[in-house]
C-alpha cells in the first residue's frame, strides 16, 4: 500500500497489507477474553475454578498471537524526497533502516525477474551502496512506485530507470 | 547506512525427512495433517470393524466386554479428535491461506507445532491398548465415576485429550489470526469464502469450549490421584455437574465438526451447478447463528439426569431452534441447483450425498430434541444412527468431497472419475446399510454400548455389520485413488473446474510453494 503526501517535501509511506488494525485486534480480544471468561467464571462460581485459568492461559496466548502478528504487520518504509536529498527509512520487525542521499546522484534500479511469474525488484543505489525499497508491496504496486519516484527523482534532473 | 532485504529463500525448501518435520509452509502442514486424518480413519475404522464383528450375531464371539467398551470409547476419540478435526485443520491449512490471497498462515512455527503435538498425543492414547486394566473403557464422554475406574491409562488419556486440546488451540488461534490478518486488499469479511467463514467461526468454538474440556478433564485427573471432589458425591461433589460441563464443550465440538462440512459443500454446490452461491449473506448469519445456538444447547444431551421441567422445556425449545438456520442452508443448496447447468463429478455427487443423507441425520436430531421422545430413545442405536449420519455421511463425506474436489489443484493432476465415482456408490451404499438399520433397532430399545443383545435384534445387526465391512473396503478404493493421483496422471488446468470462481483458481496446478507473494487484488 502507497501513501503519497506533500507537506514542503514530497513523502511516501510504503507498508504492508494488514487488514485487522492494531484497534480492531484489541476489539477483537476484549470481545472474545469477555465470552471465555463469562463461561468460565460462571462454572468458577458453581466450584468447578480450574477452568478458569485455563481460560485465561487461552487468552493470553491468543493476545499475544495478535498483538504478535500485529507488529509484524507494522513494517513500513518512509521515503522523503527533498530539493537535493532523499531520506529512506525503513522498519521490517526489530531491523531499523536508514539511508540518506544525494538527490542528483543517486539511482533507482528496477530489475527484472529471473523467472516469469516472480516479481521485480526495486532498489535505490548510491555510491556503491543499495536498499531494496517496495519489498512489501504487490509487483503492480511496485511498477507503479516506480514510476512515481522516478517522476519525483528526476524533478530538476536526468535520472533514468535502467 | 544501507539496508538491502533478499527475497531470495521463497522457492527453497529443505527436502527429504526433515521437509516435513521443520516445516513452515501452510500447504505441506496441510498436508501432513490430511495424512495423519487417513492414518488415523484407517485404525479408527479398524476399530469400528471390531465392534461390528463382535455385534455380528448375538452372544459374545471374538472380544470380552471390557476389550468393546474399550473399542467404541478409543473409535470414537480416534474418529473425532484423529480424523475430523485433523482433516477439516488440514483443508484449513491448504486452501485458507489461497481463498483469502496470504502468502501463508501467519503464525507458520506455531502451525508445525500444533501438527506435531498431533501424533504425540495420539501415540500417548493408543498406547493405553497394551497398558494393565486395558484402555479407556468408560465411553469418549468420560462420564464420572465410571471414568474413574480406568486402569493405568487414565492419566494418558487425560493428557493425550489435553495435548489434542493444546494442539487444536494451537490451530484455531492460527486460523483466526491469519483471516483476519491476512486478507489480499479489497478481500472484506463478506467477500470471503463460505469455507472460510465457517472456519473462522469454528476456530471461535474452539476457542470458546476448549478450557472448558481442559478445566473438566484436569478435575477428573485430580478426583483420581489428588483426593478432590469435584464429581465425588461422597466428598460433597455432583457427578452429573460432569455432564454439565462436558457437554457445554461437547455441543459445540459438534458443530466444529459439522460448520467446515457446510463450507466444503458451499464452494463445491456452485462450481458443479455453475451459479452463484444462494443466499451468500444468510449463509454466513445462518453458520453465525448455528454457533451461537450451540451454547445453549447442551443439556439436550442429558434429559434423562432429572432436571426441573422448565430445564427441559428450554434446551428442547432452543434444539428445536437450530433447524431453523441448518434449513436455511439447506434451502439454499438446493436452491443454487435449482436451474442450475449440473454435471456430477465426483465431489458433487458427495455434496449432493452430504446434503440428503445429513438432512436426515438433522431430522434424527430433531426427533430427539423432543423431551419426552428422547426419554425413549436415549442411550439407545438410534442415537448411534442419528450422530453417525451426521458424521460420516455428514462430515466424512464432504472431506471426501474436498479431497476430490481440491486434488487436481493439489498434485497438479486429475484422478480417476471412474474410481471416484465407485467409490462414491459404494460408500453411500454401505454407508446406509450400516446406519439405516440402527434407527430400527433402536426404536425397537437396543441400547448402546453393549456387546451382546437380544435375538429380536439379530437380523438388523447383521446387516449392519455387512455394511460396515463394506464401507471399510470401499475406503481402499479412496486411498488407492489418492496415491494413484498423487503419482502421475492427466495434468490439471489452473481452473480444473469449469464453474470453480475464487482465488485458488487462479493458482497454477500445483500451485507454488508459496502462494500469493505478493497480495492479489480483489475487486
Amino acid at each position: 500500500m502507497i501513501t503519497r503526501t506533500y507537506d514542503g517535501h514530497e513523502e511516501y509511506i510504503i507498508s504492508g497489507n494488514n487488514s485487522l488494525s492494531f484497534h480492531g485486534s484489541i476489539i477483537f480480544i476484549s470481545l472474545i477474553s469477555c465470552i471465555s471468561l463469562f463461561i468460565a467464571l460462571g462454572f468458577t462460581i458453581k466450584g468447578y475454578w480450574i477452568i478458569l485459568p485455563f481460560a485465561g492461559l487461552e487468552m493470553i496466548f491468543l493476545a499475544v498471537m495478535l498483538l504478535y502478528c500485529c507488529h509484524n504487520n507494522s513494517m513500513y518504509e518512509k521515503i522523503q524526497i527533498f530539493e537535493d536529498k532523499v531520506n529512506i527509512s525503513s522498519k521490517y520487525r526489530k531491523n531499523k533502516g536508514f539511508f540518506e542521499v544525494n538527490k542528483y546522484w543517486a539511482s533507482l534500479v528496477l530489475t527484472k525477474p529471473k523467472l516469469r511469474g516472480h516479481p521485480h525488484k526495486l532498489y535505490v543505489r548510491y555510491k556503491g551502496r543499495e536498499m531494496e525499497i517496495g519489498v512489501m508491496l504487490e509487483d503492480k504496486e511496485r511498477l507503479e512506485l516506480a514510476e512515481m519516484l522516478n517522476t519525483s527523482f528526476r524533478k530538476g534532473i536526468n535520472n533514468e530507470i535502467f | 547506512m544501507s539496508s538491502v532485504v533478499k527475497d531470495t529463500h521463497h522457492e527453497e525448501h529443505p527436502s527429504g525427512i526433515m521437509r516435513w518435520i521443520t516445516t513452515t509452509n501452510h500447504k505441506d502442514i496441510g498436508t501432513l495433517y490430511l495424512w495423519f486424518a487417513m492414518i488415523m480413519f484407517f485404525i479408527g475404522g479398524l476399530m469400528a470393524l471390531v465392534i461390528r464383528s463382535e455385534l455380528f450375531q448375538p452372544g459374545l464371539q471374538f472380544v470380552d466386554p471390557q476389550f468393546f467398551n474399550s473399542m467404541t470409547t478409543m473409535h470414537a476419540l480416534v474418529m473425532i479428535f484423529g480424523v475430523v478435526m485433523p482433516a477439516f485443520t488440514g483443508l484449513a491449512n491448504w486452501m485458507i491461506p489461497i481463498m483469502i490471497g496470504g502468502p501463508d498462515m501467519a503464525l507458520p512455527r506455531m502451525n508445525n507445532w500444533s501438527f506435531w503435538i498431533m501424533p504425540f498425543a495420539f501415540s500417548m492414547l493408543l498406547s493405553t491398548l497394551w497398558m494393565d486394566g486395558g484402555a479407556p473403557a468408560g465411553g469418549w464422554t468420560l462420564y464420572p465415576p465410571l471414568s474413574l475406574q480406568t486402569g493405568d491409562a487414565f492419566p494418558f488419556l487425560i493428557f493425550a485429550i489435553h495435548f489434542m486440546g493444546l494442539s487444536s488451540i494451537m490451530g484455531a488461534i492460527n486460523i483466526v489470526a491469519t483471516i483476519l490478518n491476512m486478507r489480499a486488499p479489497g478481500m472484506t469479511l463478506m467477500k470471503m469464502p463460505l469455507f472460510v467463514w465457517t472456519w473462522l467461526i469454528t476456530a471461535f468454538l474452539l476457542i470458546a469450549v476448549m478450557p472448558v474440556l481442559a478445566g473438566g478433564v484436569t478435575m477428573l485427573l485430580t478426583d483420581k490421584f489428588f483426593g478432590t471432589s469435584f464429581f465425588n458425591a461422597a466428598g460433597g461433589g455432583d457427578p452429573v455437574m460432569f455432564q454439565h460441563i462436558f457437554w457445554f464443550f461437547g455441543h459445540p465440538e459438534v458443530y466444529i465438526l459439522i460448520l467446515p462440512s457446510f463450507g466444503v459443500v458451499s464452494a463445491i454446490i456452485p462450481t458443479f451447478a455453475r451459479k452463484p452461491l444462494f443466499g451468500y449473506s444468510s449463509m454466513v448469519y445462518a453458520t453465525a447463528s448455528i454457533a451461537f445456538l450451540s451454547f445453549i444447547v447442551w443439556a439436550h444431551h442429558m434429559f434423562t439426569v432429572g432436571m426441573p421441567l422448565a430445564g427441559e422445556v428450554f434446551f428442547m425449545f432452543a434444539t428445536m431452534l437450530i433447524a431453523v438456520p441448518t434449513g436455511v442452508k439447506v434451502f439454499n443448496w438446493v436452491t443454487t441447483m435449482w436451474k442450475g447447468a449440473m454435471t456430477f463429478e465426483t465431489p458433487m455427487l458427495f455434496a449432493i450425498g452430504f446434503i440428503i443423507m445429513f438432512t436426515i441425520g438433522g431430522f434424527s436430531g430433531l426427533m430427539l430434541a423432543i423431551t419426552p421422545a428422547d426419554f425413549q430413545y436415549h442411550d439407545t442405536y438410534f442415537v448411534v444412527a442419528h450422530f453417525h449420519y451426521v458424521l460420516v455421511p455428514g462430515s466424512i463425506f464432504a472431506i471426501m468431497a474436498a479431497c476430490y474436489f481440491w486434488l487436481p489443484k493439489w498434485t497438479g493432476n486429475m484422478y480417476s472419475e471412474t474410481l471416484g465415482k465407485a467409490h462414491f456408490w459404494l460408500s453411500t451404499f454401505f454407508v446406509n446399510l450400516t446406519f439405516f438399520p440402527m434407527h430400527f433397532v433402536g426404536l425397537a430399545g437396543m441400547p448402546r454400548r453393549i456387546p451382546d443383545y437380544s435375538l429380536q435384534f439379530a437380523d438388523y445387526n447383521m446387516i449392519a455389520s455387512i455394511g460396515a465391512f463394506g464401507f471399510g473396503f470401499a475406503q481402499l478404493i479412496f486411498l488407492y485413488l489418492i496415491i494413484k493421483t498423487i503419482k502421475g496422471g492427466v495434468k490439471a488446468t489452473d481452473k480444473v473446474w469449469e464453474g470453480a470462481e475464487g482465488l485458488e483458481w487462479t493458482l497454477s496446478s500445483p500451485p507454488p510453494y508459496h502462494s500469493f507473494n505478493t497480495p492479489p487484488v480483489i475487486k
